[in-house]
């Protein structure tokens, strides 16, 4: 048990320093556009490979970000519907569609992986200035589905425990309901 | 794409939609809501286990996309402002300015809404700034809540269709259209949908002054105005030019503007004594969590519509619209009328996602503007965040206003403004050249 929250403070580092790299991503890539903007414009400078680069970045930046917004259950959802159930409801629902997207990480994770390794093996190159192999590039895409399925198994464990605790306090409730009907009843 | 099943073309999009609404309806995330619907399609329609390699190949693809750029950093510029405190500044040197009008405050709050959203790139950025500052101030001068809330809600909307877009940039991506000109389309419609805000206001107070109840304004001289205005309000053009001046002369492609409009956001904190360390981490990180949330809707969506695509589902419901024997006119309203059923339940990134690879199709083999098509589009979803009964803009209203607030009193305050939203599209859809003179003249 205190491995297991060992292991998890470890992994919510991890998280929080994917999100720090990420939003490192967004800051760099202003200011380098900004620079090659100015650059051409005052010393006819530019250099070619920063947009290249600039794209695999936005794929960083993605895979690196989601598992902190994941972890916040900052995902856009739909609730139009769901906010109309029970809280007690909503958590089991949600215990099970994020079960579910543990399962859809797990299968994205497995095919990743594959495309990952079967691109080293072949030293896959890709078409563009700087002929860069695709396997370092592509590379973050399993580490952000391997940290999603760990996240979204959290996050359905918390929804599950959250519908448990719900039903916990409703269980006395209805008890102390009904000892009072037969306190209560005329009969 | 081989080995996948032969289905007619309904039932491909049947199906994909199908499954996809009602994962969305579970509360499922709606990118997840996307790879499930793609995981099946992929296996059934692209040949089982070669297809589900294809959708991881796809995941590549789908991002690293350089027409992408322009969206976190027009986010960033929102948040920089937002985290900065620039904003409320601004709309201190707003509130200077302006004289003695009827519904001053919320006059106000479309003015400021207006400056903001040159400098922030999504919905409900300024709401946040405009709120917290001006709903004090009108609550205790004795605004009605109409006068209140409607402004600030609708003023947070025109962020969409001024530019910095991060929304114009995404359906300009995904459809196809060039960023750069639907950046510039937007910008006229936007100032006439602020023009008619202020209008109503102004005409709605003169006939019922008890909305808004005049109040003694500090006097101003000129030159301290214009001192004002010089110090205060002038910076701004340095973002304006940034984003809006480089693209249209040429010195910069949009994603480019939007490194400058960055750069330009940063100088004009510093020279508000309010750039600091912790505002650049904030702000960046702030930036990754809405940047994060649209990507990775597009790493499930794009292979969603590659899937319709290879199933002829598209052309076939395209082939079957056109041949409808209706005036073609009547097929853009509808789906103008599917966007506003989407708008109230959705978010935009989804929206877009969804129609764009269906509806842009259908109107170029109608024969219509795409670009035109695009900002009728952007103002249809713009309006989706403030129509009930799930606008996001006016739950961010409701949040950030006193407890007395409804969300029923934020609806309802909105809904004027609302109807000037779909007044101005529909003269931009009878008028077309209002949105697209000034690209034109760019091309020229």
């Amino acid at each position: 048990m205190k491995a297991l929250r060992k292991a998890e403070i470890i992994f919510d580092k991890i998280i929080d320093y994917m999100l720090m790299a990420a939003a490192a991503i967004v800051v760099l890539d202003a200011l380098a556009v900004s620079a090659d903007v100015i650059l051409r414009k005052v010393i006819g400078f530019t250099w070619a490979p920063l947009y290249e680069i600039i794209t695999y970045s936005l794929l960083w930046m993605t895979f690196l970000g989601t598992t902190a917004i994941m972890r916040m259950n900052g995902h856009v959802k739909m609730d139009s519907l769901t906010s109309q159930l029970s809280p007690k409801t909503d958590a089991l629902l949600n215990s099970i569609t994020h079960c579910v997207c543990v399962l859809l990480a797990g299968v994205i994770l497995f095919y990743t992986i594959k495309l990952t390794i079967t691109d080293y093996q072949t030293n896959f190159v890709l078409a563009s200035i700087l002929n860069p192999p695709k396997w370092p590039i592509e590379i973050i895409i399993p580490i952000g589905f391997f940290m999603l399925f760990v996240q979204l198994i959290r996050n359905a464990k918390g929804f599950f425990e959250k519908y448990k605790s719900l039903s916990r306090r409703e269980k006395p409730a209805v008890d102390h309901q009904v000892r009072g009907d037969k306190v209560s009843s005329p009969n | 794409m081989t080995g996948g099943i032969a289905v007619e073309w309904y039932f491909a999009i049947l199906l994909m939609f199908g499954l996809l609404i009602v994962l969305m309806a579970t509360g499922m995330p709606i990118s997840f809501a996307f790879i499930f619907s793609c995981i099946i399609g992929a296996y059934l329609f692209w040949g089982g286990e070669a297809g589900l390699e294809q959708l991881a190949m796809s995941f590549y693809s789908s991002v690293t996309n350089y027409n992408f750029l322009p969206i976190p950093l027009f986010i960033l510029m929102g948040d920089i402002v937002f985290t900065s405190g620039t904003g409320t500044r601004l709309i201190d040197a707003v509130d200077q300015i302006l004289g003695k009008l009827p519904g001053r405050l919320s006059i106000l709050a479309i003015g400021s809404g207006v400056l903001l959203s040159t400098m922030i790139g999504i919905s409900g950025g300024s709401i946040g700034i405009l709120g917290k500052v001006l709903v004090p101030e009108m609550d205790k001068r004795g605004y009605a809540k109409a006068m209140t809330l409607g402004p600030i809600v609708s003023s947070g909307t025109l962020a969409i269709l001024i530019p910095p877009s991060a929304l114009a940039v995404f359906l300009g991506a995904v459809a196809q259209v060039s960023i750069g000109r639907l950046l510039l389309a937007i910008i006229v419609p936007g100032l006439m949908v602020a023009a008619l805000f202020v209008g109503y206001i102004i005409i709605r107070c003169a006939i019922n002054p008890a909305l808004a109840p005049d109040y003694e304004v500090p006097l101003v001289s000129f030159s301290q105005k214009l001192k004002t205005g010089l110090t205060q309000i002038a910076p701004i053009v340095l973002v304006i030019f940034a984003v809006i001046g480089s693209v249209f002369t040429g010195i910069a492609t949009p994603g480019e503007s939007a490194a400058l409009g960055v750069i330009a956001c940063y100088i004009l904190a510093a020279i508000y004594r309010k750039l600091s360390w912790k505002t650049i981490r904030l702000s960046a990180q702030d930036t990754v969590h809405v940047t994060v949330m649209v990507f990775f809707i597009v790493v499930g969506s794009i292979s969603f519509s590659r899937i319709l695509a290879t199933t002829g589902a598209i052309s076939a419901l395209t082939h079957w619209a056109t041949g409808l024997n209706v005036h073609p006119i009547f097929l853009i309203i509808a789906t103008q009328m599917i966007l506003v059923f989407l708008g109230a339940f959705m978010d935009p990134a989804s929206i877009v996602m969804i129609t764009v690879p269906v509806f842009f199709p259908l109107v170029k083999a109608l024969g219509y503007d795409t670009l035109w098509f695009a900002v009728i589009s952007l103002m249809n979803i713009q309006l989706g965040l403030i129509s009930p009964p799930f606008g996001l803009d006016c739950f961010t209203m409701k949040a950030i206003a006193p407890g007395n607030v409804t969300l029923g009193d934020v609806f309802r305050s909105s809904l004027p403004f609302m109807l000037l939203g779909f007044l101005s599209m529909a003269m931009i859809m009878i008028f077309p050249q209002i949105g697209l003179w000034l690209p034109n003249l760019m091309a020229r």
